[in-house]
């Protein structure tokens, strides 16, 4: 073996490391002050006072129960919606321009999302009685689903153009049809049970995140009940240190949640199951077609104009001058927003950029290196050359996705304070190193996801022939498989720099607030009084992602038109 | 029950692939020959009506008397065979046949009887990826067969078969068509299956 192929394989141990170990610390660092103790505060003893604490919290059955009706809620809406529209663009071509429409908003940032639902619905008197700010979460829903409906689209959409099994599913699909299935039925029966196969572990995620997200239902959550994981960012943040307590007590009932509503989730979908292979073998030719078509009509109309009002309201709004509730235009229009707030922004800015192109590198450096040990592992590759040929996943696939998707199941909320608390007794001072940490544990899997399936896809003889002709593994890497792969590069690391923006929690906790980022400004702000400075954070917050995946998309098209001139 | 290709033509890009004008009658086979990239697929295609919307087609096929050319696959009633069986692994044997029926009437027994009559019957509820190449052959054209089809389309589908079970599978195919009276269309680079179908030839 040589020294690159060791150093591939201990890059790809790190990765498993760095994946496993902060969720594992920060877990165990919210277990000691839950039981009581946390003796930088005075507490040395372990007892139960925080967890009688914490249930002594007022209103906490509807505490709890408004964080899993959410959850639940936002979860069954977007995978119900998500297949709605993958089945349209799977069986009717015009619908597949749909891929572009929802990119923009799988690239948005969930804080930006909510806060342009704001601007968009407070003015208008007859919505805004109910909503946002609702005891029922149908806000928290709606802005969740806007969200995770593009991210479960994709993530089929990538399971989909898997070329093996795409060639399996498009001949069921065929037969479907040529047995006298309508298209959208022949979808639900032959195409579907496979797709959701492998999409569980998205749904898990966006099940797992919606329970936990904080941004969301911070920003448009109720007053007077909030969901459980604001909740404890606000006894964290409370200038009562001893609330970190029973905060901690609430992080690890976060946590359970979570697990007790996933379990929730595959006892449900083993039922569902049951009475699915019913709907299957009904022989009905038609089943499902009409509602799904409209379903997938109707939404797909839904989002363009939800994203054109988003867009052009929030755009409107940062160069208002006043405007009052109710008024369809704003009284005139200003630039003094885009001053102030571009002037406030720069250092934000920065430290947004600094931190998105800093952890993408990393991740993609850490992906490639760990997605090269792979072929060179004798029992992966030939996993690896198994899935190629069936399009299946083997337990090793399995397993190491788990570990690739474990900082998407467990709450944020739940390990990032405990988090913390090791960071700042491990390396107090390197603040920058924390941030980066925190973020570089999000952007990993979604970088080594979006690099994956390229990078399997490459021949093996490429390398053999390279070799042959006297190229080092080292040299094969750099010369003759990253090129090949590079659009992928590009994208993933576009996709590493837009999940970086986004992060609101990591960011705030890890840097305790010294580190501030366009994306925990726009947060902070909305609380402020000016809506308008607000849509400027809001637009530049959704704007940076966008500029770096056109960037991204620019480099690969130039790098292609050159190697093709 | 007849199937007609009438001034049936494919174009894609201005470029006319073919132009086909044959009449199948039942229980007959018609078999299209012609080298790689001639169009033979594009033609089954355009009588399945799954034609990528690059191609553009003119012309007519007649299925009994009516026109299909305009009628949405899944309403054409025409049964496809593919190179290869494409059982859904999600589904037993005995209900991958299942699916394929019209309506519900004793599915349960029909099943049953049609695994006894290619000599399967104690495979019903077993996994499809736990059958041989030749089983998977029979148990697609079962479930083909249960969706009462007016016409058949055979995209190669011995190919993947190995010689002797080749012989045994083709003869079974052909003599089902024959017996149920269904018009088809087989598409092959075989010489033997050419052979063995008996009926009239096409070169692209």
């Amino acid at each position: 073996m040589s020294p690159f192929e060791r150093f591939s394989h201990a890059v790809k141990q790190a990765m498993i490391i760095l994946l496993v170990f902060p969720v594992l610390a920060g877990t165990f660092g919210v277990i000691l002050p839950a039981a009581g103790f946390f003796p930088a505060l005075g507490f040395n003893t372990v007892d139960t006072q925080a967890i009688h604490a914490f249930f002594a919290t007022p209103e906490l059955v509807s505490i709890i129960g408004l964080t899993l009706l959410t959850g639940v809620g936002a979860t069954l809406f977007s995978l119900v919606i998500s297949i709605a529209l993958v089945a349209v663009v799977y069986c009717y071509r015009p619908f597949s321009s749909t891929k572009r429409l929802l990119a923009p908003l799988l690239v948005l940032p969930h804080g930006a999302v909510a806060l342009a639902l704001i601007f968009l619905l407070s003015p208008t008197p007859w919505i805004g009685e109910w909503f946002p700010y609702d005891n029922y979460g149908v806000s928290i829903i709606f802005a969740l689903v806007i969200k995770e409906v593009p991210f479960l689209f994709f993530m089929s959409q990538s399971v989909l153009a898997q070329s093996a099994l795409n060639k399996q599913l498009s001949g069921y699909y065929r037969t479907g049809l040529s047995l006298g299935y309508t298209p959208i039925t022949a979808f639900l029966k032959l195409v579907l049970p496979s797709l959701y196969q492998r999409i569980r572990l998205p749904v898990f995620a966006v099940l797992a995140y919606a329970i936990s997200c904080v941004e969301i239902p911070l920003v448009l959550g109720s007053n007077n009940i909030p969901t459980l994981s604001v909740a404890i960012v606000h006894w964290f943040n409370n200038v009562d240190l001893a609330l970190r307590l029973p905060a901690s007590v609430g992080a690890i009932v976060l946590m359970l949640l979570c697990i007790v509503a996933l379990l929730l989730w595959r006892g449900s979908e083993q039922i569902i199951g049951h009475y699915y292979q019913r709907f299957v073998l009904n022989l009905n030719r038609a089943g499902g077609q009409l509602p799904l078509l409209i379903l997938g009509t109707v939404s797909l109309i839904g989002f363009t104009i939800l994203i054109l009002a988003l867009v052009s309201f929030t755009g409107v709004l940062s160069f208002a001058t006043y405007w009052t509730s109710g008024s369809v235009l704003p009284q005139g229009i200003t630039g003094l927003n885009w001053s102030v707030g571009l002037a406030a922004m720069q250092t934000p800015l920065l430290n947004s950029l600094i931190l998105a192109l800093c952890t993408s590198c990393v991740a993609v450096v850490v992906s490639l290196l760990a997605l090269e040990s792979e072929v060179k592992n004798e029992v992966t590759s030939k996993v690896v050359s198994r899935l190629m040929k069936r399009g299946g996943s083997s337990g090793y696939e399995k397993r190491f996705t788990l570990i690739l998707f474990i900082p998407l199941l467990v709450p944020g909320v739940a390990f990032l304070f405990g988090l913390v608390w090791l960071q700042q007794l491990v390396f107090p001072e390197r603040l920058w190193l924390s941030v980066g940490l925190s973020h570089l544990i999000y952007v990993l899997p979604y970088v080594f996801f979006s690099l994956a399936h390229s990078y399997r896809q490459i021949d093996p003889r490429y390398g053999q022939m390279a070799q042959s002709l006297g190229y080092s593994p080292f040299r094969v890497f750099i010369h003759v498989k990253l090129p090949l792969v590079f659009p992928s590069i590009a994208f993933a690391f576009a996709m590493g720099c837009a999940i970086s923006l986004s992060q609101y929690l990591p960011t705030l906790l890890s840097s305790g607030g010294q580190i501030a980022t366009v994306t925990t400004e726009a947060i902070a702000l909305a609380a402020g009084s000016s809506k308008r400075l607000n849509a400027v954070y809001v637009i530049v917050q959704g704007l940076l992602p966008l500029v770096i995946f056109m960037a991204a998309w620019a480099i690969a098209q130039s790098f292609y038109a050159r190697k093709t001139k | 029950m007849a199937l007609e290709l009438i001034d049936l033509s494919v174009t894609k890009d201005k470029h006319a692939l073919f132009n086909v004008n044959a009449r199948v009658e039942p229980g007959k086979v018609l078999s299209v020959l012609g080298a790689s990239g001639s169009g033979k697929s594009t033609l089954l295609n355009a009588v399945t009506g799954q034609l990528e919307s690059v191609f553009t087609v003119k012309g007519d096929i007649v299925l009994n008397g009516e026109s299909i050319i305009e009628v949405p696959t899944y309403q054409r009633r025409v049964g496809v065979l593919f190179q290869d069986a494409l059982l859904f692994e999600h589904l037993t044997v005995g209900e991958n046949i299942e699916f394929g029926f019209r309506n519900r009437k004793n599915t349960q027994q029909s099943v049953a009887q049609l695994l006894g009559e290619v000599e399967m019957q104690d495979m019903q509820h077993r996994s499809v990826s736990s059958l041989s190449g030749g089983q998977q052959a029979r148990v697609a054209l079962l479930r083909t067969m249960a969706s009462e089809p007016k016409a058949m389309l055979l995209d190669e589908p011995f190919s993947k078969l190995d010689t002797q079970l080749r012989a045994k599978v083709r003869e079974w195919v052909f003599s089902t068509v024959k017996v149920q009276n269904i018009p088809t269309i087989m598409v092959t680079h075989d010489a033997e299956d050419v052979d063995a179908a008996n009926g009239d030839i096409i070169q692209l």
